[in-house]
C-alpha cells in the first residue's frame, strides 16, 4: 500500500464504477427479477389477503417478522465500523466501512419494507406515526412497537445522512474527473466541495460527533428491537438478556455479511491491497467475539428456563431443541454459536475460501435464530390448546408468498448493493489517502511528506 | 481602493503549504484560504476558526430530547388513560421516544451545522481553484491588494510551491 499515489488510490476505487460487463448485468438482471417476484407476492398478497401468507393462529408473527429482524441486524455492523471503530481509533476500518456504511442503509431499506408487508392493511400504515388529527388519537408511546418505529426510522436517517457525509470528498473527487451531465450530477451530490481548511473543519467536527450520535443509536436499535419481544409475556421472549444477545447476534450477522460481500468483490475489483487478509481475519476475530457471546446467551436461556423455575418457559426451550422445530434450533446452534469457534484457528480465519463459506452459514444460522426465537414461541405459549405450527406445505397447497417474498427482499438488498458500486465510490479515497498521509508523516522528518 | 485580487499557491507537499500560510498570516494577510484533498491537521491548525457544528448539535439533540418526550405526555394526557398499568404520563417508557428523538434531531441538527460551518452548498468554485487540488496538491490562496501580489509570489516559491495562479 505504501507504494501507491493519491491518484492511483482514486484510481482503483474508481475503476469499480465503469461501464458494466456481462456478469454485473446478468446479477442484476437476477437481482431485479427476484424483486419482480416479490412484488408480485406481496401484490397478490394485498389483493388476496393475508390469509395467503403461512402465518396463522397462533404463530401471528412469522417469516415476515423474522427476515425484518435479520435484515435490522445486517444493517447493525456498518455503523459498528464507521462509528464505534472510528472512535476507537481502529485504522483498519478505512478500507471497509463505506461498502459496510452502503450495506446498513440497504440493509434498513430492506428491512423498513416488511412492516408494510407484514400489515394486512398497508394503506393503515400511517396510523404507526405519530400525526395531528381530528380525533385526536395518537400511539401508544408505551408500546415497543411504536419504539420501533422511531428506533428504525431514526436509524435509517442518521446512517443515511452519516453515510452521505463521509462521501462528500470523495463525489467531488468525482465530479473533478467526470465530464458532461456526470460532472453536473456529482457536482450537486458533492454539494460543491472544494476541500478548503474551513470545510475541512466542519467536516471532521461533524464527523466526530455523528460517530458519537451513532454509536449509542445503533446499540439502541437492536434493543429495542429485541424490547419487541422481551416486553411481552410470551414464555421464551419475557427475559432481560434480550438487548445485548439481538445486538451480539446483529454484529454477528453484519460482519458476516460484510465478509460475504467482500471477499468476492475485492478480487473482482483488484483491490487486494486495499482489502488486505489482515481486514479480513480482524472481522473473523469480531466473529469469534460475537459468536461466543451469542452462543453462551443460548446457554444462558437454558439455564434461566431452569433456574426461573417457570413451568411454561423451561417448556418451551424443550420444545425448542427437540420439537417441531430442533432441525432449525440445531442449524442455528451450528451455525451461529459452534462453527464460528473454527476462526480461532489461523489456519482457518485467513483462508479465503473458509472465510467465505462460513460468513454464509452464519448468515442462515441468523436468518434461523430469529425464527427460532419467534416461531417457536408462538407456536407454545402457555395453554396448550393454544399451540400450533406453521406449515409451508397444508391442506394440499405451498404457501409460496412467503417464501417469494423473503427471496425478492434479497434481491432488493443485493440489487441496490450493485447499484451503489456503479455509481457511488466503494471504498472511501479520501480516508486511504489519509492514511497514506499519515503513514508518510509517520515515516519521513517533517517537511519530507510526500503524497 | 483598488479592487482585491487573489493568488493561488499550489504545493506538492502538506508542510511546504502549512509553512507559507503561517508566514503569510505573520505578515498580515487575513484573507488566506487553503485546500487540501485529505484533511491536513498542520494546515488547519495555521489558519483560524472554530466550526460552530457541535453548537447545532446541542441544541437541536437537547430540542430533539424535550420535544420527543413532550410529543408522548401531551398525547397521552389527551384522553388520560392508564394503558399498560401505566400512568398515563409513563416517563420510563417514554424515554425511549425521548432518545431517539434526541439523536434524529441531534443528527439532523449536525448536519445543518456542517452546511452552514462549511459555506455548503456552493454553487461554483472559488476563483482560481484547480482540480489539482482535490486529487493531490495543496492550495493556498490569499485575497490581497494588487501591489502584494509580488510578494505573496515570492513567498509562495520560496516556500517550494510547484505553480502560482493570479486571478
Amino acid at each position: 500500500m505504501a507504494a501507491l499515489t493519491y491518484r492511483e488510490v482514486a484510481d482503483k476505487v474508481l475503476r469499480a464504477m465503469t461501464r458494466p460487463g456481462p456478469v454485473y448485468t446478468a446479477l442484476l438482471g437476477l437481482c431485479v427479477s427476484l424483486v419482480a417476484l416479490g412484488g408480485v407476492a406481496w401484490a397478490y398478497q394485498i389483493e388476496t389477503g393475508i390469509g395467503v401468507s403461512v402465518k396463522t393462529n397462533p404463530v401471528g408473527w412469522s417469516l415476515y417478522i423474522t427476515t425484518f429482524v435479520f435484515w435490522v441486524g445486517i444493517a447493525h455492523s456498518g455503523t459498528l465500523i464507521s462509528a464505534i471503530l472510528f472512535l476507537l481509533r481502529a485504522r483498519w476500518r478505512t478500507s471497509i466501512f463505506r461498502s459496510a456504511e452502503a450495506m446498513t442503509v440497504i440493509a434498513v431499506m430492506t428491512a423498513g419494507l416488511f412492516p408494510f408487508i407484514h400489515l394486512g392493511r398497508v394503506w393503515r400504515v400511517y396510523y404507526l406515526l405519530p400525526y395531528p388529527n381530528q380525533r385526536e388519537l395518537w400511539p401508544n408511546f408505551k408500546s415497543p412497537l411504536i419504539w420501533d418505529v422511531f428506533a428504525i426510522s431514526t436509524y435509517f436517517t442518521i446512517s443515511a445522512i452519516f453515510f452521505f457525509i463521509g462521501m462528500i470528498p470523495d463525489l467531488a473527487v468525482i465530479r473533478d474527473r467526470a465530464k458532461g451531465w456526470r460532472r453536473r450530477i456529482y457536482g450537486v451530490l458533492s454539494f460543491g466541495w472544494r476541500g478548503s481548511d474551513r470545510e475541512w473543519q466542519s467536516y471532521l467536527s461533524a464527523y466526530v460527533l455523528f460517530a458519537g450520535l451513532a454509536t449509542p443509536l445503533v446499540i439502541s436499535v437492536h434493543s429495542v428491537v429485541s424490547w419487541d419481544f422481551a416486553m411481552s409475556i410470551v414464555p421464551g421472549w419475557h427475559t432481560t438478556i434480550f438487548a445485548p444477545y439481538f445486538v451480539a447476534g446483529a454484529i454477528h450477522s453484519g460482519f458476516a455479511m460484510v465478509l460475504t460481500l467482500l471477499i468476492p468483490l475485492r478480487r473482482i475489483l483488484q483491490c487486494e491491497d486495499l482489502i488486505t487478509r489482515r481486514h479480513l481475519e480482524n472481522m473473523a476475530k469480531v466473529i469469534i467475539l460475537t459468536g461466543l457471546i451469542v452462543g453462551y446467551a443460548y446457554g444462558l436461556e437454558f439455564f434461566l428456563a431452569w433456574y426461573g423455575g417457570n413451568k411454561a418457559e423451561y417448556d418451551v426451550f424443550v420444545y425448542r431443541a427437540t420439537g417441531h422445530y430442533a432441525v432449525e434450533y440445531w442449524i442455528m446452534v451450528t451455525c451461529n454459536a459452534l462453527l464460528p469457534l473454527a476462526f480461532f484457528v489461523k489456519k482457518v480465519r485467513t483462508s479465503l475460501v473458509a472465510l467465505f463459506v462460513l460468513s454464509i452459514l452464519i448468515n442462515v444460522g441468523m436468518w434461523f435464530e430469529r425464527f427460532v426465537i419467534i416461531v417457536t414461541s408462538l407456536s407454545h405459549e402457555y395453554l396448550p390448546h393454544g399451540w400450533g405450527e406453521i406449515h409451508l406445505f397444508a391442506a394440499g397447497e405451498w404457501k409460496w408468498v412467503d417464501l417469494a417474498i423473503v427471496a425478492g427482499s434479497f434481491g432488493w438488498f443485493f440489487m441496490w448493493f450493485l447499484l451503489f458500486l456503479k455509481t457511488l465510490p466503494w471504498i472511501s479515497i479520501t480516508e486511504v489517502r489519509e492514511g497514506l498521509h499519515a503513514k508518510a508523516a509517520h515515516q519521513t522528518p517533517a517537511g519530507e511528506v510526500r503524497p | 481602493m483598488s479592487a482585491r485580487q487573489r493568488i493561488l499557491g499550489v504545493f506538492e507537499r502538506p508542510a511546504d503549504a502549512a509553512a507559507a500560510v503561517r508566514e503569510v498570516r505573520e505578515r498580515g494577510f487575513r484573507e488566506v484560504e487553503a485546500y487540501s484533498p485529505v484533511p491536513v491537521e498542520e494546515l488547519i491548525a495555521a489558519l483560524p476558526g472554530k466550526p460552530p457544528v457541535r453548537w447545532f448539535t446541542l441544541l437541536c439533540g437537547l430540542g430533539g430530547f424535550v420535544g420527543g418526550m413532550a410529543l408522548a405526555v401531551l398525547t397521552s394526557l389527551i384522553y388520560n388513560l392508564v394503558v399498560g398499568g401505566k400512568p398515563p404520563a409513563a416517563f420510563v417508557p417514554y424515554l425511549i421516544i425521548s432518545f431517539e428523538s434526541t439523536i434524529l434531531l441531534g443528527g439532523l441538527g449536525t448536519l445543518v451545522g456542517l452546511l452552514i460551518g462549511a459555506r455548503l452548498p456552493r454553487r461554483k468554485a472559488p476563483p482560481l481553484w484547480d482540480a489539482r487540488l482535490s486529487e493531490d496538491r495543496y492550495g493556498v490562496a490569499v485575497e490581497c491588494n494588487p501591489e502584494a501580489l509580488e510578494l505573496l509570489a515570492r513567498i509562495f516559491a520560496e516556500h517550494g510551491a510547484e505553480d502560482v495562479l493570479r486571478a
